[in-house]
């Protein structure tokens, strides 16, 4: 459904946030699936499969059509009939022609997101054929006459009782809300139909060149019928399936469903090669048509940016850790491919339309990159849809406002200046904003927001900054807006730390904002002029190490800097150099500091992982060590590396998603009993900190430097 | 190494619900068919594709064989035996070839499938395979990999056994 407004999908995603039953379905899957993937993957290198699975769909993709031509080649000979169908309506028009030549009336399918995405079952049905899905899941959601709202548990939205009561209606039977008895009455209506279809339709998990096989993988049998029973079978099949031999799809089987559904193997895989015997049909064997799909795919091989997203293998991991859904499932985050990677496909598949308000509900908490099967880079896809569509549409106000303002330092920091003096009406005492004028802040209103403090860090440096005689390191200081203007204590407790072990830092005056929040507003021009501004004002300072008390900066920096689009080849080579010495705060103390260890203080700490740290730098351990030495009791938070809520932009686009993610961590992080929260990221403690506040929770929320130096407090 | 293959086997299938009997011979092995048959009260069955002694003991023993084709009797097979033609010790899958439609119908559409396997054909892994399966797609082929029963956790996730396909899948692993 195309929404109209950014208003009418948050409308609409707001009715998904009060859906009570949705909200524990998914929070119960959400909570599981990990535990599940890793049992599956155990004994195994994920890293490795993921790797073999990525090779292998970037081959295929580099040489789709030769591929194509290869399977035609080999199921022709085998008496399978091929097409290939440029769009969505061909393909319908293929399989019509297809049901009128066979005397076709009854049609059954098997799960086919691919016929979904061409709206296969709608036009078939107003063609006059009858259609039965035979999938369970995709069953029920058929008879309640709505899409799937995940791409491998299409009813999971679902609870027993709606089905029990859809199942009483299609029976005119009252039916139990048992589950093995609701799966009972679907195996019984559907036996009939499988026996009774003309022609079976399925997709494919893969299609081999090397022999013209194409393979099914599935649960619950019913594929096996579909392909066994009917005289005629049709499989619709995106291109982006085919890969050139068995080892490839074994790969693939190997893969998929520990993904997926956190299975070893699922119960069947299906191997078809050319037409299998039939014994209702005049030729003794069946009628076999294969309709391969483009409608884009073609174009999207050959996009440098985009061909990626051609490696997805449709297992749904994605979703499965994404916050985002968790919070409102598959009809809230997608049209008919769901989750991350339907926020790219319904761009491409399903037009601008239906993508321009959805692809926005990104947090880009890299959650998904982390656990996708084929690698995938799927935040920088998503961004890079929001950049196009915005491009299309033009730069929303916001975007344009901020990227003049943050590219000129002198003037941004003067902005904050006016802003400061104009927050006091509005600040207390304790550091809170807690009362704007309502207009302002009602959708807002989840967490206090912190004041600007009167004197930014770089005003105090001068007066703060420790003298060292004979540093073991120079190391220059990256703050970052939240370090400099509202939280400029955290970085004091760690120039203290540094100064007691003879570590001299450096804080350059003439940087800026590390340039994230333009990235991910989309403004690559001005994110690249603030980009070599910074680079510029750490030159010549000759700094062992560059490090910042910012997870989100410190990835920026370190990690894409270098990548950023439009640097020259010597402006590549100079931040190179730059983001090479940056360095996250723990890691450089973990390195660089002898920390002695404390005296118990019986207080119980738990940590935050911020997104940047553990999946943007790829630091995934906790420092339960360093805060155990550093005196405390340690407790492990669950979704310790779920994200806070924030997401920068994100809170302000999708307020409601971003306070029901924070009360989620808030939960967790009350159910430890800890009276200290500890992150690295000070806008992770912005929002976790501003939460427990409105919630009126007596819960300090400190940077690390602030547990391992608590003298500056 | 096949001995610990079939244990290996063993283990992963029974952690996908599959039963498995190991069988010093076929008369062991139709014996414990009839166990089950006799407690479900199942008095006929579809044999295909075993060794002949399978049909002609349980014949001795009063079971009805039911006649090919199978097509039109979907309501009457309650069980079946067949047989695979190896096993994929890793995850405790049964490789089948199932060109035939009566033994691909066999394997779906009873509650209770019961499969032979000989255990010298177990192998590691499915990779173990490639050349198999290559040597088999050659000129067309349907190729079944099953692990345990049918099932589906499409309603809020709870695991059912048995959703379209067999609701019981007993390997007996002949040594």
């Amino acid at each position: 459904m195309a929404y109209s407004s950014h208003r009418s999908y948050r409308r609409s995603v707001r009715q998904a946030l009060d859906d009570d039953f949705l909200h524990a379905v998914l929070e119960n899957f959400t909570k599981s699936y990990p535990a599940s993937r890793s049992e599956a993957f155990s004994g195994k290198d994920i890293q490795s499969l993921v790797n073999e699975i990525a090779e292998i769909k970037k081959r295929s993709i580099s040489k789709l059509d030769e591929l194509f031509s290869q399977f035609k080649r080999k199921a022709e000979e085998l008496g399978i009939i091929v097409q290939i169908a440029q769009t969505a309506e061909e393909a319908c028009r293929i399989i019509e022609k297809i049901a009128e030549e066979n005397d076709v009336k009854s049609i059954i399918k098997s799960k086919s997101m691919t016929s979904e995405e061409v709206h296969l079952n709608g036009y078939l049905e107003s063609k006059g054929f009858e259609v039965i899905e035979s999938d369970l899941g995709e069953w029920i959601i058929q008879l309640r006459h709505e899409g799937p709202s995940h791409m491998v548990m299409p009813a999971i939205h679902l609870s027993r009782t709606q089905v029990a009561n859809l199942f009483s209606e299609v029976t005119a039977k009252a039916q139990n809300e048992d589950i093995s008895t609701l799966v009972k009455v679907a195996r019984k209506e559907l036996r009939g139909k499988f026996i009774n279809a003309d022609m079976g339709i399925t997709g494919a998990n893969f299609a081999i060149a090397e022999t013209g096989t194409i393979g099914l993988i599935t649960n619950e049998g019913n594929a096996r019928f579909v392909t066994t029973l009917p005289k005629v079978h049709v499989a619709l099949i995106g291109l982006e399936k085919l890969v050139e031999n068995i080892d490839d799809a074994l790969k693939i089987i190997e893969v998929l469903p520990k993904n997926a559904t956190g299975q070893k193997i699922s119960s069947y895989v299906t191997w078809i090669t050319g037409r299998s015997e039939c014994t209702v049909s005049d030729t003794a064997k069946k009628k076999y048509h294969i309709v391969f799909l483009d409608n884009g795919r073609t174009v999207l091989a050959k996009d440098r940016i985009f061909s990626e997203i051609l490696h997805c293998i449709r297992c749904g991991a994605c979703a499965n850790v994404c916050p985002v859904y968790g919070h409102i499932g598959g009809h809230k985050m997608g049209h008919i491919y769901i989750g991350p990677v339907g926020l790219v496909l319904t761009y491409f598949y399903h037009g601008l339309n239906n993508a321009r308000f959805l692809a926005d509900n990104c947090i880009n908490c890299l959650a998904c990159k982390e656990v996708c099967a084929s690698g995938i880079d799927l935040p920088s896809l998503i961004k890079e849809v929001q950049i196009r569509i915005h491009e299309t549409e033009g730069q929303p106000f916001l975007t344009k406002a901020a990227g003049k303002l943050l590219r000129n330092r002198k003037l941004f920091h003067r902005f904050l200046k006016i802003a400061k003096a104009g927050q006091k009406p509005f600040t207390s005492k304790d550091g809170f904003m807690r009362h704007l004028p309502l207009m302002l802040y009602r959708d807002h209103s989840f967490r206090s927001l912190p004041n600007l403090v009167s004197e930014p860090l770089r005003d105090r440096w001068g007066r703060i900054k420790p003298e060292i005689e004979d540093p073991v390191l120079k190391v220059g200081l990256f703050a970052g807006c939240l370090n400099d203007f509202v939280y400029p204590e955290q970085v004091e407790s760690a120039v203290n730390l540094l100064a007691d072990n003879n570590i001299e830092t450096i804080f350059p005056e003439e940087q800026s904002c590390c340039g994230l929040p333009l990235m991910m507003m989309g403004d690559t021009k001005n994110t690249r002029m603030i980009a070599m501004q910074n680079v510029k004002a750490f030159e010549g300072g000759n700094y062992d190490f560059i490090i910042t008390l910012c997870a989100s900066c410190a990835s920026f920096l370190r990690e894409s800097y270098p990548g950023i689009v439009g640097l020259n080849e010597n402006e590549i080579t100079r931040v190179t150099g730059f983001s090479k010495k940056i360095v996250d705060f723990r890691s450089f103390v973990r390195a660089n500091i002898k920390l002695s260890k404390k005296e118990k203080n019986n207080k119980v700490v738990t940590y935050h992982s911020p997104c940047h740290l553990a999946r943007g730098l790829n630091i995934k351990m906790n420092p339960e060590d360093l805060i155990t030495s550093a005196g405390y009791d340690f407790k492990k938070a669950d979704h310790e590396n779920s994200c806070c809520g924030f997401g920068g932009t994100y809170t302000l686009k999708f307020p409601e998603i971003s306070e029901a993610q924070l009360n989620k961590k808030l939960n967790a992080i009350v159910s430890t009993g800890a009276e200290i929260l500890v992150t690295e990221c000070p806008g992770c403690i912005m929002q976790l900190r501003g939460g427990a506040d409105r919630a009126k929770m007596k819960l300090q929320v400190l940077h690390l430097s602030e547990i391992l130096n608590p003298a500056n407090k | 190494m096949h001995g610990n293959l079939t244990e290996v086997f063993k283990e992963k299938a029974e952690e996908v619900s599959a039963n498995v009997f190991i069988a010093g011979n076929n008369k062991d092995g139709i014996n414990y068919i009839e166990t089950i048959l006799e407690k479900k009260k199942i008095r006929r069955i579809a044999v295909l594709d075993v060794d002949e002694s399978y049909s002609r003991q349980l014949l001795d023993h009063g079971f009805e064989l039911i006649d090919r084709p199978f097509r039109d009797k979907a309501s009457e097979i309650e069980a079946s035996v067949t047989s695979a033609f190896c096993g994929i010790a890793e995850t405790g899958t049964l490789v089948m070839q199932s060109d035939s439609e009566d033994l691909r119908l066999a394997t779906m559409l009873p509650d209770i499938h019961f499969s032979v396997i000989d255990a010298r054909s177990i192998v590691e892994r499915a990779n173990d395979l490639t050349y198999q399966l290559k040597d088999w797609f050659r000129n067309g082929n349907y190729t079944s990999f099953i692990t345990g029963p049918s099932r589906t956790a499409d309603i809020e996730r709870v695991l059912t056994l048995g959703a379209h396909g067999p609701v019981q899948l007993h390997i007996i692993i002949k040594l």
